[in-house]
């Protein structure tokens, strides 16, 4: 099975932006890995023309000769008057350039094995694909801004399945942006019997939480107006 | 009784007027007078004191949201406004060069008035994701934690309620 390597043409101009969609559709058939197309900050390789910083921890492919002076060596050039197989080339190019970073990453840091008493904890806020916007899954984001907290007390208080977690989750990893530890590492670990049954569901979070979801299915409030 | 309340920070003509209002709706007060510092901002009006809206929550139990002015000479009113805070949202622009410093200035200054506090940013001004996931972790690497971080028009009600339910998700310790 090819691996996922997610591109971005969002800086293209709207004209060279189509032409690569529709050459990418052809050449992604013959290419190393899979290509899906995302948001740039979720792409390991970013399309551009020239006049767009791309950031490290992505490959940039530069489109035309104009290049930024920022773009680095491992950027991947395509002429302006590119054909499939040369955007087959440049794509199987990138692809290996990402992989090169997966694989420098995980060395640099050691892969954190998840135990099924392991924590995960947020080292920074991330924007994650649209799959992944839901209430819950900002919940799930937001509870392990300052708290490690377990794959179980997720899937039990956080409304998402096993496999969105997991997706979660790995998502995370991949980006770099979780850091795994024992149970113990963290003090604030919530018990796995924490659930939203807990006192402090029925107290004042809880009517708030009512009162949110009352808000949310209610029309738009009406023209405010000052007192 | 005082009411746990949600302060919003965030420097003049950010929004945080706006965004109360679209909390609140009508149980807003405000203190909207004429901007006579042209040359500081070019918005009309600006708010002297704090606004404040409430959020009836039913049986009488109230949420209150204060929206703290943004001139820096009225810094003495955040000490009040973070009594009884259970969180705070601080309002950025990222096209401000001052963002990032704002926004750890503040959360600063809530960690030590307000510890219990929850925090979100809002960014509150059209920006690219790539910049806001920059932000986002530039700001966990000075504050040491995770700072949720959030794009936001403040004139969409359904968008603050978004916030609002994420600073709740994101209390560290819900025992109100």
């Amino acid at each position: 099975m090819k691996k996922t390597v997610r591109i971005s043409t969002e800086f293209l101009p709207t004209s060279m932006r189509m032409r690569f969609n529709v050459l990418l559709n052809v050449a992604q058939t013959r290419s190393i890995v899979q290509w899906e197309v995302v948001a740039p900050s979720a792409a390991d390789v970013v399309v551009v023309d020239g006049m767009v910083e791309v950031r490290a921890s992505a490959v940039a492919m530069v489109i035309g000769d104009a290049a930024s002076r920022s773009q680095t060596a491992q950027a991947v050039r395509l002429e302006s008057a590119y054909s499939v197989p040369a955007l087959i080339a440049a794509l199987d190019l990138a692809a290996v350039r990402v992989l090169n970073l997966w694989d420098t990453h995980r060395k640099s840091h050691p892969p954190e094995a998840a135990g099924p008493n392991s924590t995960f904890r947020l080292k920074h806020w991330v924007a994650l694909d649209s799959a992944m916007t839901s209430p819950a899954h900002s919940r799930v984001l937001a509870a392990m801004t300052r708290k490690g907290v377990t794959r179980s007390w997720i899937v039990k208080n956080c409304a998402l399945s096993a496999p969105q977690v997991d997706s979660l989750l790995g998502e995370l990893q991949r980006r770099g942006a979780v850091h795994v530890a024992a149970e113990a590492e963290f003090s604030a670990v919530p018990r796995e019997d924490a659930t939203d049954e807990s006192p402090s569901a029925f107290g004042f979070i809880g009517r708030l939480k009512r009162w949110l979801s009352d808000a949310r299915s209610a029309s738009p409030a009406k023209e405010p107006h000052a007192l | 009784m005082n009411a746990p309340r949600i302060v919003l920070f965030g420097e003049m003509g950010i929004g945080k007027t706006t965004a109360v209002r679209a909390l609140c709706g009508d149980t807003v007060v405000d203190c909207d007078v004429a901007n006579l510092d042209p040359d500081g901002h070019s918005k009309p009006t600006t708010t002297v004191g704090a606004d404040f809206g409430i959020v009836q929550l039913g049986n009488g139990e109230e949420l209150h949201i204060y929206g703290s002015p943004g001139q820096s000479r009225f810094d003495f009113m955040r000490r009040w406004l973070l009594g009884f805070a259970m969180g705070v949202m601080v309002l950025v622009d990222l096209a401000d060069a001052d963002a990032l410093d704002h926004a750890q200035q503040t959360i600063a200054v809530v960690g030590e008035l307000a510890s219990e506090a929850a925090v979100v940013v809002l960014v509150a001004r059209p920006a690219h994701p790539d910049s806001i996931q920059g932000f986002a972790e530039e700001l966990a690497s000075r504050v040491g934690w995770a700072v949720p971080v959030m794009q936001i028009d403040v004139r969409q009600r359904q968008q603050m309620l978004d916030a609002l339910e994420l600073l709740v998700a994101a209390l560290p310790d819900p025992t109100y």
